[in-house]
């Protein structure tokens, strides 16, 4: 069995992505190759259909673009303006989304403006999107996976503009 | 003697009316508002005199603990559609956050 419901929730971030390098500054371990950090590099959104078989506890050399269950040949492109490898997010934050309380949560988001493709795109069957660091070139896995995100159907565009519109708490969120 | 020309773009939502004016965006840009004839969603403003309407879509699966955008009647959207009178279509996907917990919740 295959698709993006095998996952619960259907949007998660990367257990790998959280270790290193997302909380990697906890530890002695290594930063990924290139890794600088989320502000500098480039972080895309690649959409992808159904026959990925997200996992958000997937070892680290299946996390990355074009690995695991993330290969190009589950990847849905345009031919120009939504090429194989996805477009990069644009306007990037990192900050608290809710401060909490001592005795309610808070939570951490990293956001950025919305994704469009550069033109009119043809899509067909796309179903959600890997967001990867695309600097990350070896040391946990190259173009390594920070989290993926469902839309929550089959989207199509034919000949006209396709946009990630992210959702208000952002692109990935940790509650704490 | 140079002469400045000053340009702008008008742009206006089918279904709520509501209009803003820019500088010139770059091509296949976006204009986003806060849509009260679809119920709050963050739904495209079209240029103005653009021939199209925009339709709301409901997500198709269960939330199966996503956190997904909602509108103001409560149920889960996935994305909103342009549909040109030509045909063509413009769609903006609605991307459930990515999360991660610490500790229970």
């Amino acid at each position: 069995m295959a698709g993006w419901t095998d996952s619960s929730p259907t949007s998660r971030i990367f257990t790998q992505a959280l270790i290193n390098p997302i909380l990697g500054r906890v530890w002695s371990t290594a930063a990924p190759t290139s890794f600088v950090n989320l502000s500098s590099d480039t972080v895309n959104a690649a959409l992808f259909n159904n026959s990925v078989s997200p996992d958000a506890s997937a070892a680290v050399a299946s996390t990355g673009f074009n690995t695991g269950t993330w290969t190009t040949t589950n990847e849905v492109t345009d031919v120009t303006n939504w090429t194989s490898g996805g477009r990069a997010l644009g306007s990037k934050t990192f900050s608290a989304l809710t401060a909490g309380s001592q005795t309610t949560a808070s939570s951490v988001a990293f956001a950025a403006a919305n994704t469009s493709g550069g033109g009119s795109v043809t899509i067909s069957g796309a179903l959600g999107c890997m967001v990867y660091d695309a600097t990350i070139s070896a040391g946990t896995v190259a173009k390594q996976g920070l989290c993926f995100n469902y839309f929550g159907g089959s989207q199509s565009v034919t000949g006209g503009t396709f946009t990630i519109v992210w959702d208000a708490s952002g692109v990935f969120k940790v509650t704490n | 003697m140079t002469v400045l020309l000053d340009a702008w773009q008008d742009w206006e939502c089918p279904r709520c009316h509501f209009t803003e004016r820019t500088r010139p965006q770059p091509a296949a840009s976006s204009r986003m508002h806060p849509c009260p004839a679809l119920h709050g969603l963050t739904a495209p403003l079209v240029p103005a005199g653009t021939d199209c309407t925009l339709v709301a879509h409901v997500r198709e699966d269960y939330l199966q603990g996503d956190e997904q955008r909602h509108g103001d009647d409560g149920r889960p959207y996935m994305s909103v559609e342009t549909v040109h009178a030509d045909g063509h279509t413009d769609l903006a996907v609605y991307a459930a956050v990515a999360t991660a917990r610490l500790g229970e919740q």
